[in-house]
């Protein structure tokens, strides 16, 4: 049933796809007689655009196992959309550029500034298409019982040919559509579970036990972990433990236990969940307050922060989101946008956490084997029994869908855009050529991170977007002192340091401590660094202010209907 | 023989070429006169200005809200209807603050604008 709401979302989309090609014909007719898109309908398309793999999964899936510190991250993917509307909605409307690359050449008159923001347009595109691919591997899995690399292979191609072909570009309509989708995927369920399940059993979210095992539980393993174990417990089951081949039922002793891959267990009813090793164990009271993370980890706050400042920060440099503030009328229709963004991603957002809290009292194997990810997929049959489980099950599906395949097809057309523009001449061939290429790079990296919570791969992004392309906005935007040099050493110092950081850790270069937790997430030490050098390098290089900056800022900052013209160059 | 060429402009460019020529105080800005850059930079101030004011807000109140929750240990374990008040609070109506901040924002910088074109207008 689940696959039937996959099918139905991707067939839906070609179908509005191939319908809105049709629409855009007279939509380009709109324009020439300065129409625009509506504020609501580029509302939805943003949120459609951005709602991806990390936010429809993984925030539910991090709540489940984090608890309540983690409610600040869905919060901040949101209030990052009111910083863009602060410092960078209306100007950046304004100025008329279509794409980052552009912004920075035409606002510091430079090439080379233009080569930089592109490199960073790619390098964010792909950290961020790589939680989708890991997305789409994950939901697959789940669904079918396909390896994780189907998944990715598959999703990835489709994308890639929607992408290539020309089905989904630039059509807002699609994006909106999606946006409506996850709303509904993510919000009936909850409001069934909590409609269906009765109080007392969600009460005990809040005592200090241990989550237990309701009836006896098939545990699968797909990946070796090494789990502890609080209270002895009796398994059954095939497969390795502890270097024994099970046969018969096997005592586990309060410790640490190796669990290789393809194990199967069966933990009986009652049981209280091992944990993976390196994870809190956390009662339901604990893991429903927060603070649980101060105390003797304090690089593990650290990291937390680092998330958050990459989140509030990150959504001013993400380069597939920028280019939907271009369709707006001018930079009022743009904050207005942006606001109506607040709205629908608030009501989005508050209900990830219903899912994660009821995966801790159904679904406690995942804590068990470290899925936490799956808990949307596979919440609806535990909680709710019979075809209104599979109902649910088939539409959650179909929202996890809708959210890789619009996010991953916004980023790839970002990437092949940036690519083909900069690299080749920029005809439609040399777009779709890129489109394979970048397609067949995301896919190949996809494979990798298999094992990375979706949240931490969508840091990766948000840190070196607001560690390069978020200073130079912000600072073109409203310091009109920023000069060739300062935004290019900015760019780079910041970006620089961040992607090597992101890299290392992608290929598993993970020291404990303080340096892991930096590496891991640098967004805190790299975004202001980045700022400060532009600003310092700046200072010293008055010389390299481009001339015409007082018309810029004029065109950055008036509104349209003073009539100073469609953009910068006029 | 081909037919007569037409010049085609957008209408925002349109605009832009009428007034130019028609209104002074616009001119005066697109020249960059003294009393133009005056009026500029102090738009673009008052633009900054209230965005720094608003983020100010949003980090006293969030800022507020975080050392609350975590001096508190989550409000001392209270709950309203079973829920625990952290997951309450750190719900929907923290996302209707982060609304009305944008809400409050999008209002004054428009604000700003219309008391700038009303100068311009004015003069």
């Amino acid at each position: 049933m689940e696959l039937a709401g996959i099918i139905l979302i991707v067939v839906a989309t070609f179908a509005i796809g191939t319908y809105g090609v049709r629409v855009a014909r007279t939509t380009s007719d709109f324009f020439v007689a300065s129409r625009q898109v509506g504020a609501t309908m580029n509302a939805s398309a943003i949120c459609g655009e951005y709602i991806s793999a990390a936010s429809f999964l993984g925030a539910a899936g991090i709540i489940m196992r984090y608890g309540a510190g983690m409610l600040w991250l869905p919060l901040a993917y949101a209030a990052g959309y009111l910083f863009l509307l602060l410092f960078v909605a209306a100007p950046l409307r304004r100025f008329g550029a279509y794409t980052i690359p552009d912004f920075a050449e035409g606002r510091l008159d430079s090439r080379v500034n233009r080569r930089i923001a592109t490199f960073f347009v790619l390098a964010i595109g792909w950290f961020y298409l790589l939680p989708q691919m890991k997305g789409a591997g994950l939901t697959l899995t789940v669904i079918t019982g396909s390896p994780y690399w189907v998944g990715v292979v598959v999703v990835g191609t489709v994308v890639t040919v929607n992408v290539a072909v020309g089905g989904m570009r630039g059509i807002t309509f699609v994006q909106a559509f999606q946006y409506w989708v996850k709303l509904v995927a993510i919000s009936v369920p909850a409001l069934i579970f909590l409609a269906v399940i009765h109080q007392p059993a969600q009460q005990s979210l809040t005592r200090p036990v241990t989550p237990i095992f309701q009836h006896d539980t098939a545990v699968r393993f797909d990946r070796s972990i090494t789990m502890m174990v609080t209270e002895t417990v009796t398994v059954t089951g095939t497969g390795t433990v502890d270097h024994i081949t099970l046969d018969r039922s096997l005592a586990l002793s309060p410790g640490s236990h190796d669990v290789a891959k393809g194990t199967r267990l069966i933990m009986p009813a009652g049981a209280a969940v091992p944990h993976l090793r390196g994870s809190n164990a956390l009662t339901n009271q604990s893991w429903s307050l927060p603070n649980h993370l101060s105390g003797n980890d304090r690089h593990r706050v650290y990291a937390n922060v680092s998330l958050l400042i990459a989140q509030l920060l990150g959504v001013m440099g993400l380069p597939h989101i920028l280019v939907r503030f271009y369709t707006n009328s001018d930079g009022r229709t743009a904050r207005r946008t942006t606001l109506f963004v607040l709205c629908l991603l608030g009501l989005f957002y508050s209900f990830p956490a219903v899912h994660g809290s009821l995966g801790r009292l159904f679904a406690p194997r995942l804590l068990m084997t470290g899925n936490t990810d799956a808990v949307v997929l596979v919440l609806p049959r535990l909680a709710v029994s019979g075809l209104g489980g599979g109902i649910l099950a088939a539409i959650v599906a179909a929202g996890a869908m809708a959210a890789f395949l619009s996010t991953a097809s916004g980023l790839l057309i970002a990437v092949a855009g940036a690519l083909s523009q900069d690299l080749l001449g920029g005809t439609v061939r040399d777009f779709r050529r890129m489109a394979v290429i970048a397609g067949i790079i995301a896919i190949l990296f996809g494979l990798q991170v298999r094992d990375i919570d979706l949240n931490v791969l969508v840091g990766w992004a948000f840190a070196v977007a607001a560690s390069s392309l978020c200073p130079l906005l912000v600072l073109g935007i409203w310091w009109q002192h920023l000069s060739r040099r300062g935004a290019a050493a900015g760019m780079l110092a910041g970006g620089g340091v961040a992607t090597v950081a992101v890299l290392f850790t992608m290929i598993g270069i993970r020291p404990g401590g303080w340096l892991g937790s930096m590496l891991a997430q640098p967004a805190a030490i790299t975004a202001p660094l980045s700022f400060l050098i532009m600003v310092l390098v700046s200072k010293s290089t008055p010389g390299s202010v481009p001339t015409a900056v007082d018309a810029k800022m004029v065109h950055l900052h008036l509104p349209e209907a003073i009539g100073l013209g469609r953009n910068w160059r006029d | 023989m081909p037919n007569p060429r037409v010049a085609v402009r957008h209408p925002h460019a349109e605009a832009a070429h009428r007034s130019r020529q028609e209104r002074p105080a616009v001119r005066e800005l697109t020249e960059y006169s003294a009393a133009g850059e005056v009026l500029v930079r102090s738009l673009i101030r008052a633009q900054l200005g209230l965005a720094f004011a608003v983020l100010a807000l949003f980090i006293i109140i969030f800022g507020a809200i975080g050392l609350t929750l975590t001096t508190t240990h989550g409000l001392h374990g209270r709950s309203l209807f079973g829920v625990p008040l952290t997951w309450i609070v750190l719900g929907p109506p923290s996302y209707a603050i982060i609304a009305g901040l944008g809400w409050l924002f999008r209002r004054q910088a428009d604000r700003n604008e219309q008391d700038f074109m009303d100068v311009v207008e004015g003069g």
